[in-house]
């Protein structure tokens, strides 16, 4: 079949995977910005965030409500994914990179505290929840017959509220970051922490405030992705984390619009290599993009640090 | 500085106990023989695998009931391995070291039983095989290993024959994980497809991939049949995901999906009208299952996939450790291999050949009907 009459459908796909992967990256990008500092415990949080709106919503459709509608169920379920992880995040680092601040740590110390934290999280998941997948019963959420076709192409309701709910939180940051006190405390913090200080910003409240903004973010991906692939596990932070990463280098780590940026190249990226080469080589996409990016352009498309966002 | 010398003392203590323990070679008198269970019991096969495990268990039990063999009791060793090949490898390790161990029902997965089977072949330990469909494992020629199952050089081909037969599909999909068991299978689907003239496109998907809309995308329109050489999660999936490409394709599956929560209701109703192949019948239809049917769903939930084969190769193996009569791995490795005409529960006599394999291949094929399998089609593959 010709590839190219395909090729409306594969960017939609390609559109609604990027969005969510946006979404995560942007977890990545506020904690670098700030911190210098990659949280690798962030695809965890992102898994939780998944598990949380499953619990919700299993507990649901168990309890046998008249009606579950999407209007207030999707709502609830992302409140409460958000909220959850936020508070994961909040805790991750009070527990484990704040004291290595305190004490002076270099760069290295809070990467390798981060690696320990995610694994501490994923085996907590598994031996608290088994380690067998868990199923999001989406269809009765989102009947399979809730679709549009335009144009040849098919769109489920589902792809359209992930794609409008990631871009919706994306612009909800954007405009916390750029036009609130808080939004201001943070950009001073990633510009020069120690001056920040001096002029009365508690940097440690702002710091708590970004991981537990980053982390929320990457919970709300965590709902939506449980809602799009119905199947979750203990492990699904691992390769998500690791794609949301990589949109985040190449959008340009600790710059807010790059990752939003990176997440929909790569996103679009993949679904394209899956429609013009074999399958098998999608992971190969991806991590050649990095790398690609890695050596042409090693502060990213956008460029690096979240402070100079504003100048762009 | 004592504290230290204190922990050396202790570590070399404890060394030299372990040594003692684990070189101790003659089994004393009374103590309890051991049949070994090797299956994933996590991870995503872990539904399958704990039924391999509890069925192993109940075969044990019911041995130890009724007086066990030479008079000792027959306890099961559990090892996990994850469907994973190096955690496979010291599943088998752990199992080859307790020399206890008379004899093991090992693996689900071809990608695991082939290095696996590799250890025990040096342990001249026996293994049956309850659901490794793959030729290589045994192809190889090894002495110790046989299975239950059958192969999927009849597996494959008998969902082909299925499929442009029965269904009169013309153009077929084949999809597969990229790892040993699956690939083989759809492999030799596509032999037979294409013998019987049908035309194929193959597909491959990474195990634990999630969102598989933009290769089923890529599937031309006109396909009648995609044959989904995957396990029972990425098969619901891809049943799921199905209409998000406006494809209205059957799908068969090989027996990694017979598996009624993780294909069936994962799915959450996208399964329906699907084809499964399996290597057992209808337990429920058979006289000579019915006592297993019911001790087993007593104790551990109803029987959905491998327990059936897992519980046959466990009897088996007893039956030759009784007859051979001593805890001797060797004499009982030939006299599984020896096994003729073994009547258990699966309907049909087992008699291994050369390679240990269960001579004949039959396989069975099911649909998804209202949210069960139904046994629709027995096909016979010379």
């Amino acid at each position: 079949m010709d590839s190219f009459a395909i090729l409306p459908q594969q960017l939609v796909f390609g559109i609604a995977l990027g969005t969510v992967y946006s979404l995560i990256a942007l977890g990545y990008t506020l904690v670098y910005g700030i911190l210098f500092m990659i949280n690798f415990a962030h695809g965890e949080v992102f898994m939780i965030g998944a598990y949380l709106g499953w619990g919700l919503l299993t507990w649901l459709l168990s309890a046998q409500l008249s009606s579950l509608h999407p209007l207030w169920v999707l709502p609830l379920l992302l409140l409460q994914g958000m909220i959850g992880a936020g508070l994961v995040g909040l805790s991750l680092e009070f527990f484990a990179y704040r004291p290595l601040y305190k004490r002076g740590a270099t760069r290295l110390g809070p990467l390798i505290s981060a690696v320990g934290a995610s694994i501490f999280l994923q085996n907590l998941v598994m031996l608290t929840q088994g380690a067998r997948m868990k199923v999001y019963m989406t269809s009765l959420l989102f009947p399979p017959s809730w679709r549009l076709q335009v144009a040849g192409v098919n769109i489920s309701a589902l792809l359209i509220v992930i794609t409008l709910t990631s871009t919706l939180l994306m612009f909800g940051l954007h405009y916390l970051v750029q036009h609130t006190t808080l939004g201001r405390a943070m950009r001073a913090v990633a510009e020069d922490r120690e001056m920040a200080e001096i002029v009365g910003v508690k940097v440690w409240r702002v710091i708590a405030a970004t991981f537990f903004l980053g982390s929320s973010l990457g919970g709300a991906a965590g709902v939506l992705v449980g809602l799009y692939y119905t199947q979750i596990d203990f492990f699904m932070g691992y390769s998500a984390g690791l794609k949301a990463f990589t949109a985040a280098v190449l959008g340009g780590i600790g710059n807010i619009r790059g990752a939003m940026l990176g997440g929909l190249v790569l996103g679009i990226a993949e679904s394209l290599a899956v429609t013009f080469m074999n399958p098998a080589y999608r992971d190969v996409i991806t991590f050649a993009i990095l790398i690609l990016t890695l050596i042409f352009r090693p502060t990213g498309l956008l460029g690096e640090r979240l402070s100079e966002w504003e100048k762009l | 500085m004592w504290t230290r010398w204190w922990r050396v003392a202790l570590t070399s203590l404890l060394m030299l106990v372990m040594l003692t323990l684990g070189g101790g070679g003659a089994l004393a008198q009374g103590t309890p023989l051991k049949l070994a269970v090797g299956a994933p019991l996590t991870g995503p096969l872990a539904k399958q695998g704990q039924e391999v495990a509890n069925a192993v268990k109940l075969a044990a039990e019911e041995w130890s009931k009724r007086g066990g063999i030479l008079g000792r009791r027959i306890e099961v060793l559990e090892a996990d391995d994850q469907g994973n090949p190096q955690v496979g490898v010291s599943a088998a390790e752990k199992i080859v070291a307790d020399p206890s161990v008379m004899g093991v029902v090992y693996g689900i997965t071809s990608v695991t039983c082939i290095p696996a089977s590799d250890i025990f072949e040096r342990a001249n330990l026996v293994m049956i095989s309850p659901g490794c469909t793959n030729p290589k494992v045994t192809d190889r020629g090894l002495k110790v290993v046989n299975r239950v199952c059958a192969r999927d050089d009849a597996q494959g081909p008998a969902a082909a024959i299925f499929a442009v037969n029965e269904l009169r599909a013309r153009k077929i999909a084949i999809f597969d994980d990229g790892t040993t068991g699956p690939r083989g299978a759809a492999d030799e689907f596509e032999k037979q497809a294409r013998k019987l003239g049908a035309t194929t496109l193959r597909y491959v998907i990474r195990a634990g991939e999630k969102d598989l809309r933009a290769v089923l995308g890529t599937i031309p329109k006109d396909v009648q049949v995609i044959y989904a050489s995957l396990w029972a999660p990425e098969a619901a999936l891809m049943a799921k995901q199905l209409p998000d490409v406006g494809l209205k394709a059957r799908m068969i599956g090989p027996d990694g999906q017979f598996e009624p929560v993780d294909y069936i209701q994962a799915s959450g109703g996208a399964a329906e009208g699907n084809y499964v192949t399996f290597l057992a019948p209808d337990m429920r239809e058979l006289p000579a299952a019915q006592a297993f049917v019911k001790a087993f769903e007593a104790e551990y939930g109803p029987l959905s996939s491998y327990g059936p084969l897992a519980y046959e190769a466990a009897n088996i193996i007893l039956e030759a450790v009784k007859r051979v009569g001593k805890p001797d791995r060797a004499a009982i490795s030939r006299a599984v291999r020896a096994t003729n005409n073994y009547r258990g529960v699966l309907g049909v006599p087992i008699t291994f050949d050369r390679k240990g394999d269960v001579a004949g291949g039959v396989i069975f094929v099911y649909q998804v009907k209202g949210g069960a399998f139904q046994q629709v089609k027995t096909i016979v593959v010379k």
